[in-house]
């Protein structure tokens, strides 16, 4: 492989018997939020750094021409139909992630928050992870948002649906939309993010930080998909996986990277996966537990006047005014395709529904969640269950009465709340609708943000990374993901992601590497 | 097809959809996405762009993991066998005609199996609105989405 490339592990020929064999300072697994980030600041520091990633290599010339169901098939993870099981009186989850170098950076909406100060200061004082105060995140926070442009979306790019959900708030609590910060640069409100942004508006890591690495000497192999880690002795001293070049793109010709460090940033659904596989994090019994989700619901309100929610960027403000109640809402547009799949109705019924889209306002809720997700193996094939805390699950109903009266006190003529099968609600009938006993699975839940399978922690006990990063269990193995953060959010986490990656690279750019 | 060669089927395949699933989806195309027509008949949209949504899930499901593509099989199997017993009709969907199809799947939708045909709805729905007429049809205009790179 030459330095500073992208090779495709598909293109590999397979010669019978012979494995690809790969030597570098540092092995990165994933190249998304977290690997991207990593890669660049290792290789920048002289090391060097080969990543390997599971997913294709598809350049933003590629993907800024794909429908948005060919980014499904070619981006996403599974083509976007991943899910965790309800277990108990919970909704089934569709989780998102993407699957690709950039990892799910190219999917994103762009929303940057840093992480709120009351989480950063339940982690410091409360879980001992001393650091990590706001004035000891605040350096990692600012090098990420120079290095991916974070900027806030001016009032003017608000599309009228946001505008009219922006309304309805003022009238009903008396609050103001808020606007959000976004990692773009350019950016002309086409609203196609969660595809791949076709005028390389969006600062996603593919366009920022990976081109960094590459310049600085980093070989990525995409196609590739790590199985497990190499230990010897209580050392992290490579991985081995085979390379997707098999028939249709199956895993097939083995493949080794030896290396005096290795840093896994797979994401929080394919980490822990990597650590257990490799008989790694069973000492705290915690790897793949603790998975929070954001559980979110999208409401959708249908107004006489043409709302073409659509024009304007695709998120671009919020409200934290129920935050006290574990709620964010976000404001946020989907594909024809997304709305009109979950409203009730069939055939002309269904029709009639989707007609009125151009006249549908969409805002959506996500619940700052309680750690009751599980990912783990089941005769070798991954499984995710969640399953919702008490609290989390009491604030469903108020949840969506509250955005139903939202888009009530803004005009709507009547709100489609995500509860399969439940005719549109009009202003009159809400009052008597019996939402609390709606059960679980029959609430309509999504989620894009998975953290805490590999939660960080002071001792191996009840995490499975120190505050370094480094694995409780085998040195030099670190993880940089989602996964390590030890709580949710309860706001979208690419940046806390990406400034917790900065903090472990900076960290590992001081420590020496083993001879 | 034995229960051996689905298996085989799910964890080799090449194609996303068999010969069966493929008739049991363009049967639920041909429902969930029908016009009214004449009477209380219904109209199903045209055969061009029904194939052109069974060639996109095709492609897609081709590339699902095989848990999720066992998953979508499933609920079609559940979508094309039950909802016609709810309506008392002792045969597969496809065999209904598009207005008994949407009659029994509309029931089928309040009943407790509703989960399963919201997720074949969902995946069907986001193909068939990504159709440049379907998408007209219903006044939507998202230039980047239907012509990406346009705006
Ligand atoms: C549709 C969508 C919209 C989103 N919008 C926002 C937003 O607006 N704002 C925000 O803050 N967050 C958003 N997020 C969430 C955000 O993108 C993620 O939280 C973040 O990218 C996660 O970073 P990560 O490094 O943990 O994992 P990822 O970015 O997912 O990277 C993990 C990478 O590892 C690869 N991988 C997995 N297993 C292996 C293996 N065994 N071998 C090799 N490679 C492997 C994967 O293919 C992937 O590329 C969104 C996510 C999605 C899916
Ligand atoms: S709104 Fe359009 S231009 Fe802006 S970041 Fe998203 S996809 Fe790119």
């Amino acid at each position: 492989m030459s330095a500073g490339a992208i090779e495709r592990g598909r293109d590999h020929a397979h010669v019978r018997g012979k494995e690809l064999e790969l030597d570098a300072d540092v092995v990165v697994v994933g190249s998304g939020a977290g690997g991207a980030v990593v890669a660049a600041t290792l290789a920048e520091a002289g090391q060097r750094v080969v990543v390997i990633e599971e997913g294709a290599h598809i350049p933003p010339e590629t993907y800024s021409k794909m429908r948005p169901t060919e980014s499904m098939r070619h981006l996403w993870k599974d083509g976007g139909l991943t899910v965790a099981i309800g277990l108990g009186d919970t909704p089934v989850v569709n989780v998102m992630m993407g699957s690709g170098v950039g990892g799910s950076s190219l999917l994103t909406g762009g929303v940057c928050f840093r992480t709120p100060d009351k989480v950063l200061h339940e982690w410091s004082s409360v879980m001992g992870l001393t650091d990590l105060t706001p004035r000891g995140m605040d350096a990692c926070f600012e090098s990420v948002e120079r290095s991916v442009h974070v900027e806030e979306v001016p009032i003017a790019m608000r599309s009228r649906s946001t505008t009219l959900f922006g309304e309805g708030l003022r009238r009903a609590h008396g609050v103001e939309l808020k606007s959000l910060r976004r990692n773009t640069k350019g950016c002309n409100g086409c609203g196609r993010c969660n595809f791949g942004c076709p005028h390389g508006a969006k600062m996603s890591v593919d366009i920022t930080y990976l081109p960094r690495a590459l310049a600085a000497g980093t070989h990525v192999l995409s196609d590739a998909l790590v199985d497990r880690v190499l230990v010897k002795g209580d050392r992290a001293v490579g991985v081995s996986g085979r390379l997707k070049n098999g028939s249709h793109g199956r895993p097939h010709t083995p493949f080794v990277v030896r290396a005096r460090r290795v840093v896994v940033a797979a994401g929080a659904y394919a980490s822990p996966l990597l650590l257990l596989r490799s008989g790694i994090g069973r000492l705290s019994g915690q790897a793949g537990r603790n998975l929070t989700l954001h559980p979110g619901f999208r409401f959708m309100g249908r107004f006489d006047e043409p709302v073409h929610g659509w024009k304007g960027a695709l998120q671009s403000a919020y409200t934290d005014a129920f935050e006290h109640e574990g709620i964010t809402c976000v404001g946020l547009f989907i594909p024809p395709g997304a709305l009109a799949g979950t409203m009730p109705g069939i055939g002309p019924e269904h029709v009639s529904r989707a007609e009125t889209i151009p006249n549908l306002a969409v805002f959506g809720g996500m619940i700052h969640d309680d750690a009751g997700g599980r990912v783990f193996d089941v005769l070798g094939r991954p499984v995710m269950t969640y399953r919702m805390s008490r609290k989390d699950r009491s604030v469903i109903p108020g949840l969506l009465r509250r955005m139903a009266r939202i888009f009530f006190a803004a005009g709507a003529r009547e709100v489609i709340l995500p509860v399969l099968g439940l005719a549109p609600v009009t202003p009159d009938a809400l009052d008597a609708l019996d939402l609390e006993h709606v059960p679980g699975h029959m609430l309509e839940c999504s989620s894009q943000h998975l953290l805490g399978t590999c939660r960080m922690g002071t001792s191996g006990h009840h995490a499975v990374v120190d505050l370094d990063g480094q694995s409780f269990e085998v040195r030099d193995l670190f993880v940089a993901d989602g996964s390590v953060l030890p709580t949710s959010l309860g706001v979208n986490p690419q940046l806390s992601i990406m400034a917790m990656a900065t903090r472990i690279a900076w960290k590992l750019r001081e420590r020496r590497l083993a001879s | 097809m034995s229960g051996k060669q689905t298996y085989e089927r799910m964890r080799e395949r090449d194609e996303g959809l068999g010969p069966w699933s493929k008739r049991a989806v363009t049967a639920v195309i041909e429902a969930v996405f029908a016009r009214a027509g004449e009477g209380l008949e219904v109209t199903p949209p045209p055969a061009d762009r029904v194939a052109w949504v069974t060639a996109e899930l095709d492609d897609t499901l081709a590339r699902a993991s095989g848990r999720s593509y066992a998953i979508v099989i499933l609920s079609l199997f559940v979508v094309s066998v039950v909802a016609p017993l709810l309506s008392r009709r002792f045969t597969t969907l496809a065999s209904l005609s598009p207005s008994e199809r949407v009659h029994a799947l509309e029931r089928f939708e309040r009943s407790a199996f509703a989960p399963s045909l919201l997720a074949v709805k969902a995946l069907l729905a986001v193909h068939y609105y990504e159709h440049p007429d379907a998408a007209r049809e219903v006044g939507y205009d998202g230039a980047c989405m239907l012509t990406p790179g346009a705006q």
